[in-house]
């Protein structure tokens, strides 16, 4: 930051205003001190913060968190942040009077180290028997999953529970591998041991320290002089990688995760022109640095598509050119069936990008775009500040590495259905060919063979739950936000009922693609949630939907009445009518555009649902 | 040196311009505790390419005694 850019900061008085200060610097390039001066004007600025994050372990964890409400801050997300009394971590979960439980976090870092937690481990490791050894990694991992569990019952939060990096230098020297349960197979065992404990646990996560860590540099990342003096752990030069390390947790469990990933073709996806070097003379592949270094982009592209992301191509070029490349080139990581939706042609890249958007029914700010050239680069900043713009270096060596490094597809977990989001699109376009062969929408829908599958979710279905509520924007009609705690809760609840919807047809299988959330009051049912993907609006679905949770609760004798709400965002239009059309009556016009309805148990008829047959979820 | 020096203390414990002065110390500086301190002693490591032993670190009584410790090692650096 420049002395203007500190001046700005301090000067800001309001979150809105940082929040547009700090779009324009870079993460990457945050310093220490950078990090600080935003801390403190966050500090002053105030605002309701989007996530509480609470830090508890068993040294002082600071200034981290202060790196992480910076670096937070950047990505647009203001983050509480609350450190727990140093040795503490069960007594802040347990009682109900801590300042912990006061903070109410969002999610809680548990970091403990070594030295406070096993000082014979970590200082006396060689006069320990390799019984003793075993022995006290059982009990650290079970303290570990003892806090977690007693964690997860106090608090609502999501637990990110910290590994252990091992020492830089163990203690036996190199004959550490040859002595049995050695130090490097001490910390490797435990870590491993902790990471499968936590990974069936939908509110526990690793934390991967010791990873962030070895990036940030084994060595650089300890300071004794700090622990000595302020029992400090890490050194500062670590900390905006463990900050980074978990603004990717964040930012997933805010749903922040982007959905397609736009590429560019030419020094882009491969080196060269086509235009120019024709089909087999841009350089991909094997035998040279350049093609390696592009096939390995490639690869890297590719497993962002497995992690459920869209591919799109936008290229300046003559189509039939472009495309010769994927015809004549066949031994690329990358075939054009790996992309959902293609622009190849000279009109400018923001009007492709929208295009692009609609055609794969999501918000302009779930792209991102890559390109090579500078200029159109700058273009889409300027015409899409929504869309995330990565412009790549000039040496496509370092390709592949920045997009392995990018938070902006950050998922949870990757789900079944992430697995097949590709081919899920794909089956969309082949959909869409068949549609404009039939002609007529009826018949259209009635060849599809759709079939619909509703059924009270489980526990199971508890990750893809959460991530329709966090991803969904358009058919969503009061778009809550439900967290990961809540959504087990509501699973659970015999006072709740969580329905899931999996829908399939002739093209394939999209997958659990809706859901709905009703609540059991004592006179009445009150529906909280309807949340449908937009991949499968427009064909009965949100009607049988609709019918289930009417047979449900009206019909089959237990309420007389069910109420909805339907909240408007700038993005849930679609959803905006859709009670009407279901026939609820409106019964309240809220301020701000919102919309109150009720059914009777003696209006609730069934509606027709052309074309679709509709199961349970077992059903074959 | 001290320029640069009087910015770094200005900017950590947030004091105006040119009211970096000598005979500053924990007791007149509102924001000055341990942690700070020790943020100041390692952004001047940093900023100045220097390295302050743990004697020195705790010896550190006012502003003027902390600029004679930096001015010594980037003297010799």
């Amino acid at each position: 930051m420049d002395a203007e850019q500190k001046g700005a900061l301090r000067a800001a008085t309001s979150w809105p205003e940082l929040r547009r200060l700090l779009g324009a610097l870079d993460l990457e390039a945050l310093g220490p001190r950078d990090a600080h001066l935003i801390h403190r004007a966050l500090g002053r600025c105030g605002g309701e913060p989007d996530l509480r994050v609470a830090f508890l372990g068993n040294h002082t964890l600071e200034p981290l968190p202060a790196f992480v409400a910076a670096c937070s801050a950047l990505e647009g997300l203001l983050v509480a942040t609350f450190v727990g009394p140093y040795g503490q971590h069960f007594q802040e979960v347990l009682s109900p009077e801590s300042e912990l439980a006061a903070f109410d976090p969002d999610v809680i870092l548990l970091e403990l180290g070594m030295r406070g937690l096993a000082p014979r481990v970590a200082g006396e490791f060689l006069s320990l028997t390799a019984e003793e050894r075993h022995k006290e990694r059982d009990q650290l991992l079970h303290g570990l999953l003892d806090w977690v569990q007693v964690a997860r019952e106090r608090t609502r939060a999501t637990l990110l529970v910290a590994n252990f990096p091992p020492p830089p230098f163990p203690q036996a020297g190199i004959a550490d591998a040859k002595v049995e349960c050695g130090e490097a197979e001490f910390y490797a065992q435990l870590n491993l041991d902790l990471l499968r404990a936590l990974r069936p646990d939908p509110r526990a996560r690793l934390f991967d320290l010791a990873g962030a860590l070895g990036r940030a540099g084994t060595l650089r990342a300890r300071d004794p002089k700090l622990f000595y003096l302020a029992k400090m752990a890490w050194s500062e030069a670590c900390h905006p990688h463990v900050a980074e390390e978990i603004l990717r947790h964040l930012r997933a469990l805010r749903g922040l995760t982007r959905k397609c990933l736009v590429l560019d073709l030419d020094d882009t996806l491969w080196g060269g022109i086509v235009g120019e070097d024709g089909p087999l003379g841009v350089r991909i592949g094997e035998g040279d640095p350049e093609s390696e270094a592009f096939a390995d982009f490639q690869r890297a592209i590719r497993c962002i598509e497995q992690r459920g992301v869209l591919l799109a191509i936008c290229s300046k070029n003559n189509p039939e050119d472009a495309l010769e490349v994927f015809e004549k080139r066949p031994s690329m990581p990358l075939s054009l069936d790996d992309f959902a939706a293609v622009r190849i042609n000279w009109e400018p890249k923001h009007l492709n990008l929208q295009s692009i958007a609609r055609e794969l029914n999501l918000g302009i700010d779930s792209l991102v775009f890559v390109d090579d050239n500078p200029a159109e680069c700058e273009l889409v900043r300027q015409m899409l500040p929504e869309v995330k713009t990565i412009e790549l270096p000039r040496d496509p060596a370092l390709y592949a590495g920045l997009l392995q490094r990018s938070s902006e597809f950050e998922k949870l977990v990757l789900t079944a259905d992430d697995r097949e989001k590709s081919s899920q699109y794909r089956g969309n376009a082949r959909r869409e060919a068949h549609k404009q062969q039939v002609g007529d929408l009826a018949a259209f829908l009635e060849s599809l063979g759709t079939v619909i599958r509703i059924g009270r979710a489980g526990p199971q279905h508890v990750a893809r739950i959460h991530q329709l509520f966090s991803k969904t924007n358009q058919f969503n009609v009061t778009t809550r936000r439900y967290g990961q705690a809540e959504v087990e809760r509501f699973v659970a609840d015999e006072g709740w009922e969580v329905g899931v919807l999996e829908v399939s047809d002739r093209f394939g299988d999209l997958g659990i693609v809706g859901l709905y959330l009703v609540e059991r009051l004592p006179d009445r049912a009150r529906i909280d949630s309807v949340v449908l993907s937009c991949r499968a609006m427009g064909r009965g679905v949100e009607t049988a939907l609709m019918n289930r949770i009417k047979q449900d609760f009206l019909l089959d004798g237990s309420f007389l009445g069910l109420e909805a709400l339907y909240l408007p965002t700038a993005k849930n239009k679609p959803a905006e009518r859709y009670f009407e059309s279901e026939g609820f009556a409106v019964c309240e016009v809220l301020e701000g555009g919102g919309k109150r309805y009720r059914m009777e148990r003696r209006d609730a008829g069934l509606l027709a649902c052309p074309g679709t047959s509709v199961r349970g979820l077992e059903e074959t | 040196m001290d320029a640069k020096f009087d910015d770094l203390v200005a900017e950590i414990f947030e004091l105006e311009e040119g009211a970096v002065k000598d005979d500053l110390t924990p007791e007149t500086v509102d924001l000055w505790d341990s942690l700070l301190q020790l943020r100041l002693v390692t952004t001047l490591e940093e900023e100045f390419g220097i390295r302050l032993s743990m004697e020195e670190i705790e010896s550190i009584q006012s502003i003027g005694g902390l600029r004679e410790i930096v001015r010594r090692h980037a003297g010799s650096a």
